[in-house]
């Protein structure tokens, strides 16, 4: 464990201060005093051993002294070992408990391919020629992608607050757009992950294919990023987990559920029909599926469209809710 | 506990004095205010905490059937004679019951021994049995309070009334008891979430969704009937299914039997870890 008198312990306090050239408070720790100095000497040349004590530093206002960089971290418009530190920070998060998170919805999807093709496998045989387990496995895997990439966002977000350490993300110098990327980033990636364990999972018992590679990425990564907005959005405003609970229950799990995963729009009657086509889920759906199987229920460019347009809001809407601290800041 | 327990025979202080008694409460031979208070923590936390959430496995059951009703439409397929939905309502209702009793229990010593809590339980004036007892029927009240807004949600899809309450009362008791004792135990197993939804995932939910209650077993081929029949939740919708609509894919008798005897074999098991304290007490 560091000590608050490491370097490296100096070297946070310093990281985590954006104008600190300027205002010293006076409650401002030893080794940052320590750091002013270098910061108005500029940074020595020498190193200095890892392990020094406290009175080490209480000399250390000659250059000489000073080795590693006390020095304020200096960046351009991007924050980007902030941005990539909060990624890493997202990503090894889900997967330390990757049981729960990537092999769970892998075996979950499994089981619904299972159960629905043996339930209804003899009643619907073929959706338009295409045997209904082929139909069915694109839709169970953006399914898949779309709630883990939600959970992800969502949950980090509410457990931060919840334990406090949210402000860990913002104090230091990220900008909001860096928190919403590091985050969203952070969801897709567990949604891209999910889907790919999921698709290997299923080719074992499906036929499997890529009629258009393109639209399969830009789907998939679309569908991951919309739900990674939207934990975001719900985790922000989320006070408790059961709020996300709810969140999920009676939004996302309905719209998933009624977006076309397991049929095609098509047998819908009339003001279902029409119903169908607002819902942004179908879009997703109906997209990763064309990319699949070739087969789909709108033109591919309108589904492009649609996602690229809702991410765009969603994202707005993200960026706007931390960089006004809604919620988030007190 | 031994502590506590000997403080039992001490007289209580006169009852009449107005002032508040610091005596030691006396306690027959079974704890019942403990236990009731037990059953009443279980029940209400799971409430005030989970809330508009507890309608969930309702919805959940709703869109099931929706989609259901969607993705067949007009082939609406005959199983054992009845019409799909109501050949699938059963299994909806009890698997989401049971699915609930098992996480009242597991959830609830996982988060107390995480929490520290647990002490509160386990320090208290109660015995093995009467944790069990307390723990147990929480969770069956809790997975009856589940299971019947689902059947409610799939009356216009066509959950009918039971056609044998008998039987019913029998399978949905002991389906919840016996889920809830396997819950318990795992969760006297598992030092941290994640080991438990572990459990869950692996063991339980895929017992839940190949038990026959989202397809009839004519629809699978040989080995796999036969596999079907060492599934205990099998057993629970079979005998679920029969008590509600008078269909079943294997004997009744078999199932009622295979249900308690598993029942009375993960009391035995849960008894003795509450009598030790199996990773509860240091």
């Amino acid at each position: 464990m560091a000590s608050p008198f490491t370097i490296s312990g100096a070297k946070t306090v310093l990281h985590t201060a954006r104008s600190f050239r300027t205002v010293i408070p006076d409650t401002v720790s030893k080794p940052a005093l320590a750091g002013q100095s270098a910061a108005l000497y500029g940074p020595a040349q020498e190193t200095v051993p890892q392990n020094k004590k406290q009175s080490d530093f209480l000399v250390m206002d000659s250059r000489q002294t000073i080795g590693v960089s006390l020095t304020p971290k200096r960046f351009g418009a991007v924050n980007w070992y902030g941005l990539w530190s909060l990624y890493k920070k997202e990503v090894y998060r889900f997967l330390k408990v990757f049981t729960q998170t990537v092999a769970a919805p892998m075996v979950t999807s499994l089981l619904f391919l299972a159960i629905f093709t043996l339930a209804l496998g003899h009643a619907v045989e073929t959706i338009g020629g295409i045997p209904f387990s082929q139909f069915l496995a694109p839709g169970l895997i953006t399914m898949a992608m779309a709630q883990n990439a939600f959970a992800n966002t969502s949950s980090s977000i509410v457990s931060s607050k919840m334990q406090g350490n949210i402000v860990d993300v913002i104090m230091p110098p990220i900008s909001p757009t860096e928190f919403v990327v590091a985050y969203a980033m952070g969801g897709v990636t567990r949604g891209l992950i999910v889907g790919l364990t999921t698709w290997i999972g299923m080719s074992f018992f499906v036929t499997m294919q890529v009629h258009s590679l393109p639209h399969l990425v830009f789907h998939a990564v679309a569908a991951s990023m919309m739900l990674a907005f939207l934990g975001m959005i719900g985790g922000i405003w989320a006070d408790k987990f059961d709020h996300v609970a709810a969140i999920t229950n009676f939004v996302v799990t309905p719209f998933a559920f009624l977006s076309g995963t397991f049929y095609s729009i098509s047998r819908l009657p009339e003001p279902f029909y029409t119903i169908a086509h607002y819902n942004p889920f179908f879009y997703m759906i109906d997209g990763f599926r064309y990319g699949a199987i070739g087969q789909a229920d709108t033109a591919p460019w309108i589904g492009i469209a649609v996602m690229a347009g809702v991410n765009a809001g969603l994202g707005l809407m993200a960026w706007r809710m931390v960089s006004t601290g809604y919620k988030l800041k007190a | 506990m031994a502590v506590a327990r000997a403080s039992r025979g001490q007289p209580a202080r006169g009852r009449a004095a107005p002032r508040v008694t610091l005596a030691a409460r006396r306690i027959s031979r079974f704890n019942t205010l403990g236990v009731a208070t037990l059953i009443w923590r279980q029940v209400i936390a799971e409430f005030l905490v989970f809330k508009l959430v507890l309608l969930g496995p309702a919805l959940q059951a709703l869109l099931f059937a929706v989609v259901i009703s969607l993705a067949v439409g007009s082939r609406i397929a005959e199983v054992g004679g009845l019409p799909f939905l109501e050949f699938l309502a059963p299994g909806l209702v009890i698997a989401a019951a049971v699915q609930r009793s098992f996480e009242s229990t597991a959830f609830s010593m996982v988060h107390e021994k995480l929490e520290g809590t647990i002490a509160d339980v386990f320090g208290a004036p109660l015995s093995a049995i009467e944790i069990l007892i307390g723990y147990t029927v929480g969770a069956t009240v809790t997975g009856l309070c589940i299971g019947l807004p689902v059947w409610l949600v799939l009356v216009p899809f066509g959950a009918g009334l039971p056609q044998d309450a008998g039987a019913m009362l029998y399978f949905v008791l002991t389906g919840c008891v016996t889920l809830a004792l396997f819950g318990l135990i795992a969760g006297m197993q598992s030092h941290r979430w994640d080991s438990l939804s572990a459990k869950e995932t692996f063991i339980l939910t895929p017992l839940l969704l190949l038990s026959g209650s989202f397809f009839s077993i004519a629809a699978l081929e040989e080995p796999f009937r036969t596999l079907m029949m060492a599934n205990p939740i099998f057993h629970l919708v079979n005998g679920f299914r029969y008590a509600m609509t008078g269909y079943a894919d294997a004997p009744v008798w078999i199932s009622a039997a295979v249900v308690g005897l598993l029942a009375a074999a993960l009391f035995l098991v849960a008894i003795r870890l509450v009598a030790i304290g199996y990773k509860v007490k240091a």
